[in-house]
């Protein structure tokens, strides 16, 4: 089970690389409300490309059931000295 | 002392033991360093501000302390640079930017008020990768930094600067941060030593953010004992950073050179041993046979998932600086050099589940360090996988004639302690047959700096490189 666990989640895997095409980016760019002239937008495609592609494979590895209960390293704690603040 | 030469090429150490003893005056130190900017600063392109008329001021208020036996702390009378991401009151910040050009800072940065009380003389404000989101201080508001070594060879970043003045011998020592490897980076391609300190020893107080979750500031200088005269002064709970950790302090000056017996040096193979440059891996070959005849044992570890490590890297030291600029991204994006700019634009559109992953990834890759700390003491590896490229490269051929993307290939070794925020230190371990430098990353358990720092001072004293020196 522990092997399995580990395992990347199967199913259809995306290939950002092949979809992302100069309207989607400026499609998010939108989104984010951030101007992108169409210059910008070619100069940011291939990038995106690349960096959507590995940052979905980290996703897929993320995704393992084994790693459900791993917490963002940016988790709040408090400290009990913050008591002191009141 | 005979001349400016031989006071420049005294340590930190040494400079302010003959301070303290009276044998040299701060005057002469700082004229030293003045001279040595007038004379290379041209070629180097290394420091954006020169504070002349304030640094021979202090020199002369701190020769008359000495000479009544009053010394401030160290670091008295010192010349000491600081990267132009930390604030020094009266004087711009401009993080090596055109948008903060003209923001004076009101105080200082907690780094610097602290060196500042230790004795040190600000000589300067050092040039930078613009905002530091880069690694090859290419900037195009103060000009490309240049590798002392070779001035057509770039001399790494974001803390570019600091790194060159140190090796061309303009400062005793100097302030860098550290994001994805901007510390370590330039010490390794100048040949100089510099420590990332664990996330949390050192405020971040009064210095421009990159990425708050990576975020760190440290010293650069020639040997690891002076990184730990400047580690001593500057580490500890500010709190005016809640990020800082009230753990007790180590003295990073004792017990250095006494680490290495029975030291047990942890390596990843196929990670750290592979896609490296030839003479890269020849000299950390080279130096871990040195510390293994000092006492130390190599020990193979796996630790899985190694690979991911440079796009959850990528990930957020992408999306964070882009939330810190994004009103000056919408305002003013002509202001940012265009590398910098087309990063903080693509960081806007990265999906903020795929930020959180990498986050928890980083949770993960921490946990596997620390498991594997229970076997082995520090990690061992290069720095970077590559020597200096020539100025204005993008590119770099590793092995096999293959260009690939330089920003990948530079956080390959020194994101992993960005990630699990773990101290490392760079130490400079050999040259290439160009006669550029090489550098070794030292990664160890948090809060650990001490123990990096002595096997740094014990691997440096049987070795030369310290001693080498540039000519410019």
């Amino acid at each position: 089970m522990a092997d399995e666990d580990s395992k990347p989640v199967r199913g259809p895997v995306e290939h950002p690389e092949l979809r992302l095409t100069p309207d989607a980016v400026a499609a998010l760019a939108n989104a984010a409300s951030l101007p992108l002239s169409a210059e910008r937008v070619a100069v940011l495609l291939p990038i995106l490309r690349i960096w959507l592609a590995d940052s979905a494979a980290l996703n897929r590895l993320m995704q393992a059931p084994a790693h459900r209960e791993v917490l963002p390293i940016t988790v709040l704690r408090h400290r009990a000295s913050d008591a002191d603040l009141r | 002392m005979s001349g400016a030469s031989d006071l420049l090429n005294l340590t930190l150490t040494e400079a302010a033991r003959l301070v303290r003893g009276r044998a040299v005056s701060p005057v002469e130190l700082v004229d030293a360093s003045l001279a040595r900017i007038d004379a290379t600063d041209a070629r180097l392109h290394a420091l954006i501000r020169v504070f002349a008329e304030q640094a021979r001021a202090v020199a002369k208020a701190m020769e008359i302390m000495a000479r009544a036996g009053h010394v401030l702390g160290p670091l008295h009378g010192v010349p000491i640079a600081l990267k132009d991401n930390i604030a020094v009151q009266g004087f711009p910040t401009t993080a090596g930017s055109r948008i903060l050009a003209d923001a004076l800072s009101e105080q200082d940065a907690t780094v610097a008020a602290r060196l500042r009380q230790a004795g040190a003389i600000f000589i300067g404000k050092l040039n930078m990768h613009e905002f530091a989101w880069g690694g090859t201080s290419a900037n195009p508001h103060y000009g490309t930094v240049a590798n002392p070594w070779n001035t057509t060879r770039f001399a790494g970043g974001s803390s570019g600067g600091s790194g060159a003045a140190v090796a061309a011998r303009m400062c005793y020592g100097a302030l860098g941060t550290d994001t994805g490897g901007s510390i370590r980076l330039p010490a390794a391609i100048n040949g100089v030593c510099g420590i990332r300190p664990t996330y949390g020893r050192v405020s971040n107080h009064g210095i421009i953010p990159l990425a708050w979750s990576m975020d760190t500031a440290g010293p650069l200088a020639r040997t690891a004992a002076d990184c730990a005269v400047m580690f001593n002064v500057m580490a500890g709970h500010d709190r005016r950073d809640a990020s800082t950790d009230a753990c007790a302090l180590d003295d990073y000056t004792a017990d250095l050179e006494d680490n290495v017996k029975g030291l047990r040096i942890g390596v990843i193979p196929g990670y750290f041993d592979a896609h490296l440059q030839a003479p890269v891996h020849a000299a950390v070959s080279q130096a871990l046979g040195v510390l293994m005849t000092m006492g130390a044992h190599i020990i193979d570890i796996d630790i899985p998932d190694i690979q991911a490590n440079i796009s959850a890297q990528l990930t957020i030291e992408a999306t964070e600086p882009s939330t810190y600029h994004q009103q000056w991204l919408r305002e003013r994006p002509q202001d940012y050099g265009e590398d910098v700019r087309t990063l903080l634009e693509v960081g806007e559109l990265l999906p903020a589940t795929h930020y959180v992953q990498a986050q928890r990834y980083r949770t993960m890759l921490r946990q596997h360090f620390l498991a594997a700390f229970r076997k082995v003491d520090v990690f061992i590896c290069p720095t970077l996988p590559f020597t200096a490229t020539p100025v204005g490269a993008t590119e770099v051929v590793i092995e096999n004639g293959v260009s690939e993307d330089m920003l990948g290939a530079i956080m390959r070794f020194t994101g992993i302690p960005s990630l699990t925020g773990l101290p490392a230190l760079s130490v400079p371990c050999g040259f290439d047959s160009d006669g550029m430098p090489i550098g070794m990353q030292i990664i160890g358990q948090p809060f650990a700096e001490n123990y990096l720092l002595g096997i740094a001072a014990a691997y440096q004293k049987v070795t030369g490189f310290a001693v080498r020196e540039p000519k410019l």
